[in-house]
């Protein structure tokens, strides 16, 4: 059978919704999906939806919880925390483990890789392969990006003088409103927070940094190349790729990348270890 | 300052990827007004297009440059970036 089971599970701070894409035969190995953050997770669930199913195909099995605060898991976005979220992964991981998982794979996606700090299997789990589908792994980018929105959101209205900034707003009150997310001052800060959430990010097998652009580039930017160059300096292994395509966690427009789940299969139904 | 044939082909294949404009891309010329006049440049396709190009011009885009001025017209943004590759 093909297509998720939809369960709740029992988060810290709430019930929390998941999609589980059950592999055919016994589970040995699965993937807990690490998602995006606010509008790019609606974005990017149609492919993470097909990714999840051609990794199902492939007999590998796939677990996406929809965070606390986010998707269809309870409470509200502007009371989750870091921890929280945090806590809610080692759930699902562990969930995962009573279903008998004996290694886990992570894909995770965008700012996705901000969680990859201090998460680590349950124990008697071996960690698998982590597959990164354009990761951000500054969490001061993912911040400044993000209230960047309720700038622009300004910027084409009347009475912009009025409106005060972001920033300025999270200092007096605990919460700010952007493009139609309340977001708490502490989630803003604790994110801010994650500077190298991947090179300190343990005893994962191997790294697949996956990076989706126009017809014509061969290599991840800058920043990335620094990033992935740190990696390996300290004996990690990653093998990073690019595929063409559009940026589906932020087109105005639905968007799939065929080639990048096809990327993706490839990376954790290669290895078998 | 006018921006420079390579910095104006940068910034329309950066909006013709970002708002999937297709062959709209092609017709943009500098008079072209992008806010108000593009559907698809809504305020997250604004944080897109400013994160694409910082990335690709290697350039920083301050709070204050993310006003309706810079997006008026395909030629005003263009510009705006030549202005930051002069810093």
């Amino acid at each position: 059978m093909t297509g998720p089971d939809p369960y709740v599970l029992a988060g810290t701070a709430g019930s929390l919704f998941a999609l589980h894409f059950a592999a055919t035969r016994r589970p040995q190995r699965a993937v807990l999906i690490l998602p995006p953050f606010a509008e790019e997770l609606n974005k990017s669930r149609r492919m993470l939806s097909l990714a999840a199913r051609a990794l199902q195909s492939a007999g590998i099995e796939v677990l996406l919880i929809d965070l606390f605060g986010t998707g269809d898991s309870g409470g509200d976005f502007g009371d989750a925390t870091l921890a929280v979220w945090r806590d809610d992964l080692r759930r699902g991981a562990a969930w995962l483990a009573a279903r008998g998982v004996a290694r886990l794979d992570v894909l995770a996606v965008r700012g996705g890789a901000l969680l990859l700090e201090d998460l680590a299997p349950p124990p008697g789990v071996d960690h698998g392969r982590v597959v990164l589908w354009q990761p951000v792994t500054s969490g001061r980018l993912l911040i400044a990006q993000f209230l960047r929105l309720r700038v622009a959101e300004g910027m084409s209205s009347s009475d912009r003088a009025g409106s005060p900034d972001a920033r300025a707003l999270l200092q007096s009150a605990s919460r700010v409103e952007v493009a139609g997310y309340t977001v708490s001052n502490d989630l803003v800060h604790r994110l801010e927070g994650i500077t190298d959430p991947l090179t300190s990010a343990g005893a994962w097998e191997a790294w697949d940094w996956l990076e989706v652009s126009g017809p014509g580039v061969d290599k991840p930017g800058v920043a990335a190349q620094r990033t992935i160059a740190a990696m390996r300096a300290r004996g990690m292994r990653v093998r990073e790729s690019i595929v063409e395509g559009e940026p589906f966690w932020a087109t105005p427009e639905i968007a799939v990348v065929p080639a990048l789940i096809d990327a993706t299969v490839g990376c954790l139904t290669r290895s078998q270890t | 300052m006018a921006a420079n044939d390579q910095t104006i082909d940068g910034i329309r294949a950066i909006l013709t990827r970002s708002l999937q404009l297709g062959s709209r891309g092609g017709a943009l010329e500098r008079s072209t007004p992008l806010l108000g006049n593009l559907p698809e440049l809504d305020s997250m396709a604004v944080v897109h297009v400013l994160t694409a190009i910082e990335e690709q011009f290697g350039i920083i885009v301050a709070d204050d440059d993310v006003s309706a001025d810079t997006f008026l017209t395909f030629g005003s943004l263009a510009d705006f970036v030549e202005s930051k590759l002069a810093i």
